[in-house]
């Protein structure tokens, strides 16, 4: 499929308000976290184009703890080519830009989503969206997820414009070049960029999909940097 | 002076110095706020003291205290 684009977001943050709204779903929400537990796709057409929509799981971070993140985090691992739009909750904002922080990190390049500006105007909170955009190097939009014509014109972003953003940071360079510089033994095995940084923090998923036997070893060179890297990844 | 962070009082505030523990652990509390640096407070504590209410940056979340034990705070 050409034309998918999925919602991630953390939990609570308005995912199926926007998926509901986008798509004229009927998604059961709720002012609590945890109601979507498995991924929904459905079809649109916008402006003549057909496009699919996928309403993932909450998550807060792409290495899972429940069930509902390893949905997600598998979803977006089997498609490579989905578009992203990051939802995130505006009163929450800085917890929530950790998981941002790491779909840029990891390559995803989403589209940026800061909802409940009703409530954020209601609290006479103003967010400098300019500035954000500069930072993070991707699109930031305002929203109110349970406003039709927000959802519509971010859909209409998404899908007119390809490459949204190719924004790296300097320092997951850096981590890269590091990971290449450490001579683990798994040059060989052509890693991508997702793998390696994840491969950094330990997740057990990757760890178990490469099936590597000599981790003692390997751990023993990991842990006398590791203090190293914990700084970097704050 | 550092001291665990389960050992707070009720509406204690204490900055995040430290925080021990494997990376998994480490980095769900880092994905939950938990910066070097920043003030937590103690909200409530639950009755049989196993599970504390904090406040971090601008929201509560509820922790149990075998988490807390790993976050070391300056008052």
């Amino acid at each position: 499929m050409d034309n998918l684009i999925a919602l991630v977001g953390n939990p609570n943050a308005g995912k199926s308000t926007f998926f509901n709204n986008a798509c004229m779903a009927e998604e059961h929400v709720g002012n609590w976290h945890g109601v979507t537990i498995d991924s929904k796709e459905k079809l649109i057409k916008l402006d003549g184009k057909q496009i699919a929509v996928a309403d993932l799981p909450g998550a807060y971070s792409l290495s899972p703890y429940s069930y509902e993140e390893a949905v997600t985090r598998d979803y977006l691992l089997s498609h490579k080519n989905c578009k992203i739009i990051n939802i995130i909750d505006g009163n929450n904002l800085e917890r929530n830009l950790f998981l941002t922080l790491e779909l840029i990190e990891l390559g995803f390049n989403p589209v940026l989503c800061i909802n409940m500006a009703n409530e954020l105007k209601k609290n006479h909170v103003q967010i400098d969206i300019k500035n954000l955009e500069k930072m993070l190097g991707v699109k930031v939009f305002l929203i109110n997820a349970q406003n039709k014509k927000d959802c519509k014109s971010v859909l209409n972003f998404v899908i007119y414009n390809n490459d949204i953003c190719k924004s790296n940071f300097d320092y997951v360079k850096d981590i890269l070049n590091w990971f290449d510089s450490l001579n683990l033994g798994l040059n060989d095995r052509k890693l991508t960029e997702y793998q390696k940084i994840k491969f950094l923090e330990q997740d057990e998923y990757v760890l178990d999909e490469f099936k590597i036997d000599n981790y003692e070893n390997i751990a023993k060179v990991l842990e006398s940097e590791q203090t190293a890297n914990f700084v970097i990844t704050q | 002076m550092s001291q665990k962070l389960s050992n707070l009082k009720i509406n204690q505030q204490g900055k995040i110095i430290f925080i021990n523990g494997d990376i998994h652990l480490k980095r769900r509390l880092l994905e939950l706020g938990f910066v070097l640096g920043e003030n937590v407070k103690i909200l409530s504590i639950s009755p049989l003291k196993n599970s504390y209410l904090i406040a971090i940056k601008s929201y509560t979340l509820a922790l149990r205290k075998d988490i807390l034990e790993n976050v070391f705070v300056e008052i």
